[in-house]
């Protein structure tokens, strides 16, 4: 109970003035059952409030302080109860006009606060700001110590809902506010993470040093807090060894534990170190510390008691209710699973996850990949370079004289419905991995050009229609539309800039959506995405080859084969890099003092593995196309040529079965089936040499297909 | 497209070795005795399957049966309707001599017999009804050798080629995927119909059976390597919140002067006040800084209390010029309707903040707040404002304008508005109005002339 007792001189000011509203007695009573409440002394607090109800019932502040006094008493376990209090209490004051009159919300300033903090510890931030931005309008007439609780509140709220600018501005204004008034320290620390969330690297290292500096005596060890702050400081900056360093030296043994600070600091300390060996690429031990985090997690929730839902909010300390970091794990979890190669497993956390960060896209976009990497089949040991029998024969059927081989189809392969099943129920398929990618989409903002258009038009038009109240509206859009000029916010972590947003996550996006559409069939959609993301301006050389790959399988399908040969074309690739890190500005210029550790960020990655092989990929699926128009030479020669440029061993099964439908369109089943048992492209040369009669290639019988054509329609 | 089991083995006794004995006719009554039109097709799929596979139908006499049941289930429709017409097209078409032993394609249709291709033309034409009073067996052992073999089938195919023109290149490149791969090793140990019938189960039966896929060139689809960030993980940071519950330090210090104080003020807003209540209300303002914000003035009040009390509203104004909410108070003011009561408030505001911002050193931070603030206001001085002179020193020379510019309400981000309603829009269609200075006159001085105020329309 650390409140410091402020009003006195109020009081004392007006004690000579005739008294028509309060008596000298009442303010008296109030004034000890203040002082007692500040000792400490619940009861006595109590009796005086009571004793005080008695004599005058006018004032609904008497009955607030009473509820905070026995909320206090039950050590701050009855949450629920006090938000309910206060609920109804507000409801009183405002029967009669909603708050036409602003000066209203000045007197009530304390019942608006105490709601603002059980909001900000039920996690209902977004109604938590909407009173603290109410509070901050009237910031003047407030005592000052007041003022920056309202302002620190804020501030606090900002950060957690990833608003870095909004928390800067507050906290210069607090700056101010705090001129002559103790220096509340902690200042220094909000900055830091404020900082870090707009990844700013100067202004953060600067106001890390500081905050190293100030508060502590020599002998003191540093806080755990800003030990961490510091080694999520290095951490971005790459220095992996470091951060570990830090965050082994801050105490966490010793820390107060979860019931009394409302934290659970190892659970912390274990997914940072997940953190920071993810980003080592050390993803076996980045796992194992996620877990780990989870446990303690668990652990902590189970001390609190957070299983019996019945009775919610009540029975824990109001800080504690905010020590569950379950989702903020399962997210890390579910990402780290993606990455090591357990595509289901991934699936589970971060669906978990999602309920709670829906508005980030980065997330839909990751279970988008889940699913991907569920579906891929076969093609992991493709990826490993080790074509398997089964990518190119599915099964054989009888033996002796009746042998037959059935080629495994790869369309049937490649296309995935999961019948039965409604696409809204979320299960790892693409069908579900098209929904995600669809929100992922909606929620990146339009292009920059759009937006600004869209932006000034609004202005004007608020402009022109100049009644006060919808200035007000508008100001409040526009503040926000500024905000997410520079960041979109992808809880829970720090919010994406824009150029990462239009360079990445909208060609990641667009990818993915291409390829999951012609997963599905979609084959109008698949082209639609394809030659949206070879429009984007800053697309990485992979991206782009797959752009022109997706594009032209979906012009194929839809018959459009000279459009999509033109696709096709092997000069479309000249680098095949993933394309990252963007920070340069901001990481070239304090390298000098501290050596960005060598094991560092990423190196950058390539997909597929050479430029040679995405030609050749290019290559073999030119031939497919080739086919189809019967240019069964064109076809051919582009398969050997693919094929010289890969090792024979990493052939692909696709590259496989256009050998040996070529060698049956020529009427060679011999050599097709020699391809199919040898699982490896042959040399056909001599096959060509006396093609006199097999000018005009047999027609194979179209039944099949027609007929699966037919029954479709 | 699959046959159940049961449908199967119905089919394979209608064409069976055994069933070659039976008429055409007989066959046919059999046929749809087991199967409605709703199954045609699947079954028709089965029986091309089949004929496909030579090793699966090996007598011709079977062979006769599949072609003549592919005929007989659409023989009510036009031959060129007939989904299998082209099996037709394709038996018949004639092959250039020679090329013919080398054909054999897996999957294809491998070439059938004389007396076949007699019945299959005998079929493309009216067919005599005689001809299916014979067996199947029969059929196989004509000698057709002086027999019309060849059977005009140009329209057929031409038809055939115009519904094949409407599929999709993609659909027309496909192979079956069922490919012949007979055991060199292996002797052809004679044909054994059980061992056969179990592989046509296989191939036809099932969830997916081989007869319905199809083998043509495909597409090598990586999919989309893992999107690439910095970041994405969540860093948990220990913060430590000392947010907590308050204590209402304002219960029961609501005091009495406040009560008296809005009493004053509520009248205030209608009248004038007398002297001693206006010195009563004027000194308590001085006593509390902070009693301004709590007796009720408000933005959309301020109009009356000018008009009634000018004195009193520029005394309130000044002490709300650190309220963010100062610039509402200053747009209502610029807006009110003109009197000679709101030209003295504007007019004593501007020159307060004048001398604010002159005597003391953090000079014109208030002068630029208020001209800020607003853009309404615009505030000039013919010679430098920011100059920190008292106004007397450039006597007659010095001109104050406070115009009002046309309505354009972008205040600063950081000021918050209460909405307020008001007269604005009528005020902002009056135009502009300047006041005007042509004298200096001391900021305390209380005689200040009004020299002109003019409406310009």
């Amino acid at each position: 109970l650390l409140f410091i007792f402020k009003s006195e001189q109020n009081e004392a000011k007006h004690d000579g003035s005739p008294s028509l509203g309060m008596t000298d007695q009442e303010k008296e009573m109030a004034a000890s059952a203040y002082e007692a409440f500040t000792a400490g002394r619940c009861d006595e607090a109590l009796r005086h409030l009571e004793a005080l109800q008695e004599l005058t019932k006018e004032d609904y502040k008497i009955a607030m302080n009473k509820a905070v006094v026995e909320f206090y008493k039950s050590g701050q376990t009855t949450t629920g109860l006090l938000k309910q209090t206060l609920m109804s209490m507000k409801n009183q004051v405002h029967t009669s006009a909603e708050d036409v009159d602003g000066l209203d919300d000045v007197e009530n300033s304390f019942l608006y606060y105490n709601q603002a903090i059980i909001h900000y510890y039920m996690r209902q931030f977004s109604d938590a700001i909407c009173i603290g931005e109410k509070l901050y309008q009237f910031l003047e007439p407030f005592e000052e110590k007041f003022a920056q609780s309202v302002c620190f509140l804020l501030v606090d709220l900002y950060l957690l809902t990833f608003q870095p600018e909004k928390a800067l501005h507050l906290l210069t204004v607090l700056d101010k506010l705090s001129v002559q008034g103790s220096n509340k320290n902690g200042k220094g620390e909000y900055k830091v993470r404020a900082y870090i969330q707009m990844k700013s690297s100067k202004a953060c290292k600067r106001e890390i040093k500081s905050v190293m500096n100030t508060g502590r005596g020599c002998s003191m060890p540093y806080s755990a807090p800003s030990l961490f702050l510091k080694s999520n400081f290095e951490y971005l900056r790459g220095n992996y060894r470091k951060a570990v360093k830090l965050l082994n030296s801050s105490n966490i043994a010793e820390h107060a534990g979860p019931i009394k600070t409302g934290e659970c600091v190892r659970c912390m300390f274990w997914n940072n170190l997940g953190c920071i060996h993810f980003a080592m690429g050390k993803h076996n031990l980045g796992i194992f510390y996620f877990k780990k985090a989870l446990q303690e997690n668990d652990h902590t929730c189970a001390q609190l008691g957070d299983g019996s839902n019945a009775k919610k909010f009540t029975g824990i300390p109001m800080c504690a209710l905010l020590a569950n970091k379950r989702y903020e794990l399962l997210y890390n979890c579910g990402i780290q699973l993606l990455h090591i190669g357990r595509p289901l497993a991934a699936f589970e956390c971060l669906m978990e996850a999602v309920q709670v960060y829906h508005f980030n896209p980065r997330l839909w976009l990751r279970l988008a990949e889940c699913c991907i990497s569920a579906n891929k089949g076969g093609s992991e040991q493709e990826s490993k370079g080790l074509p398997c029998k089964k990518g190119i024969v599915q099964s054989v059927v009888g033996q002796g004289y009746h042998r037959k081989i059935i080629l495994a189809s790869q369309s049937m392969q490649n296309t995935t419905y999961s019948e039965g099943q409604s696409a809204a129920i979320p299960v790892a398929s693409m069908e579900f991995a098209a929904i995600c990618l669809r929100n992922a989409l909606l929620l990146l903002p339009e292009h920059q050009q759009q937006e600004l258009k869209t932006e000034n038009s609004s202005k004007n038009s608020s402009q022109s229609g100049s009644t006060e109240s919808g200035s007000e509206n508008s100001d409040a859009c526009s503040g926000k539309g500024q905000d997410a000029d520079k960041f979109l916010s992808a809880a829970p972590s720090s919010p994406l800039r824009k150029q990462e947003v239009e360079n990445l996550s909208r060609c990641s996006i667009l990818a993915c959506s291409s390829y999951v559409a012609l997963a599905l069939g979609d084959n109008l959609i698949a082209l639609n995405h394809a030659e949206k993301l070879l429009h984007q301006t800053k697309l990485s050389g992979s991206l782009k080859f797959l752009g022109h790959l997706y594009a032209a399988e979906a012009l194929i399908s839809l018959d459009r084969i000279s459009d999509a040969i033109a696709h096709l074309n092997p000069e479309n690739v000249s680098d095949v890099s993933v394309g990252m890190l963007m920070n340069e500005q901001d990481q070239g210029s304090d390298k000098g003092d501290e050596p960005v550790e060598s094991s560092g960020k990423q190196t950058p990655l390539c997909y597929p593995s050479s430029v040679t092989s995405a030609r050749a990929m290019m290559l073999f699926n030119l031939g497919s196309a080739y086919c189809l128009r019967s240019e069964y030479d064109k076809a051919r020669k582009c398969l050997t040529q693919a094929a010289s440029m890969m090792n024979s061993k990493e052939i692909p099964p696709e590259a496989i079965l256009l050998g040996v439908y070529l060698e049956l369109q020529n009427g060679n089943t011999q050599l097709a089936l020699q391809i199919i048992k040898r699982n490896q492209l042959l040399p056909t040369t001599q096959q060509r040499v006396s093609p006199d009669f097999r000018k005009k290639p047999i027609q194979p019988l179209q039944l099949p297909s027609s007929f699966t054509q037919i029954q479709r329609k | 497209m699959t046959l159940a089991p049961k449908e199967l083995s119905n089919l394979l006794s209608i064409i069976s070795e055994e069933a070659c004995t039976n008429s055409f006719e007989s066959l046919s009554t059999h046929f749809h005795h087991y199967f409605g039109k709703a199954e045609h097709f699947r079954v028709g799929s089965v029986l091309v399957m089949l004929l496909q596979q030579p090793d699966l139908l090996p007598s011709s006499s079977q062979r006769l049966i599949a072609l003549y049941l592919l005929w007989e289930m659409y023989r009510t429709e036009p031959l060129a309707a007939n989904p299998f017409a082209a099996v037709f097209a394709h038996l018949l078409n004639p092959a250039p001599a020679g090329e013919e032993q080398e054909k054999v394609l897996s999957g294809f249709l491998p070439p059938i017999t004389q007396p076949e291709k007699f019945f299959l033309s005998q079929l493309m034409l009216a067919p005599p009804r005689d001809l299916f009073k014979k067996t199947p067996r029969q059929v196989s052992c004509m000698d057709v050798g002086n027999m019309p073999q060849s059977v005009d089938i140009s329209g057929l195919q031409l038809a055939l080629a115009e519904r094949q023109s409407e599929l999709p290149t993609q659909s027309k490149a496909s192979f079956p995927s069922i490919l012949n791969d007979p055991d060199p090793d292996s002797s052809n140990s004679g044909f054994d119909s059980s061992v056969a019938n179990q592989i046509i189960e296989s191939l036809v039966t099932g969830p997916r059976p081989p007869l319905e896929s199809h083998f043509r060139p495909e597409f090598i689809r990586p999919p989309p390597p893992l999107h690439v960030c910095e970041d994405e993980l969540a860093w948990l940071n220990p913060t430590e919140p000392d947010h907590s519950i308050q204590w209402d330090r304002s219960m029961c210090v609501k005091n009495s002067t406040g009560v008296e104080i809005k009493r004053i003020m509520s009248k205030a807003f209608k009248s004038p006040l007398s002297a001693q209540q206006q010195s009563q209300l004027l000194a308590e303002l001085e006593k509390d800084p902070k009693l301004v914000y709590h007796i009720g003035l408000s933005p959309v009040k301020l109009p009356d209390l000018v008009e009634n009390n000018p004195l009193v509203a520029i005394e309130m104004l000044l002490k709300l010029m650190q309220s963010s909410q100062i610039t509402e108070y200053f747009s209502v003011l610029v807006n009110m309707d003109m009197s000679l009561h709101s030209m003295e408030v504007v007019n004593r505001i501007v020159w307060s903040v004048w001398s604010v911002s002159s005597c003391s050193r953090s000079s014109g931070t208030r002068l630029s707040m208020f001209r800020t603030s607003s853009s309404r206001f615009r505030l000039s001085a013919s010679s430098s404002a920011a100059s920190a002179r008292p106004p007397a020193s450039s006597a007659s020379s010095r001109l104050w304008t406070l115009e009002k510019t046309p309505l354009r309400p972008n205040l600063p981000n950081n000021t918050r508005h209460r909405c307020y309603t008001g007269g604005t829009e009528a005020a902002a269609k009056r135009g502009r109005f300047a006041l005007m200075h042509t004298r200096s006159v001391p900021v305390h001085h209380r005689r200040r002339r009004l020299c002109s105020s003019e409406e310009i329309l």
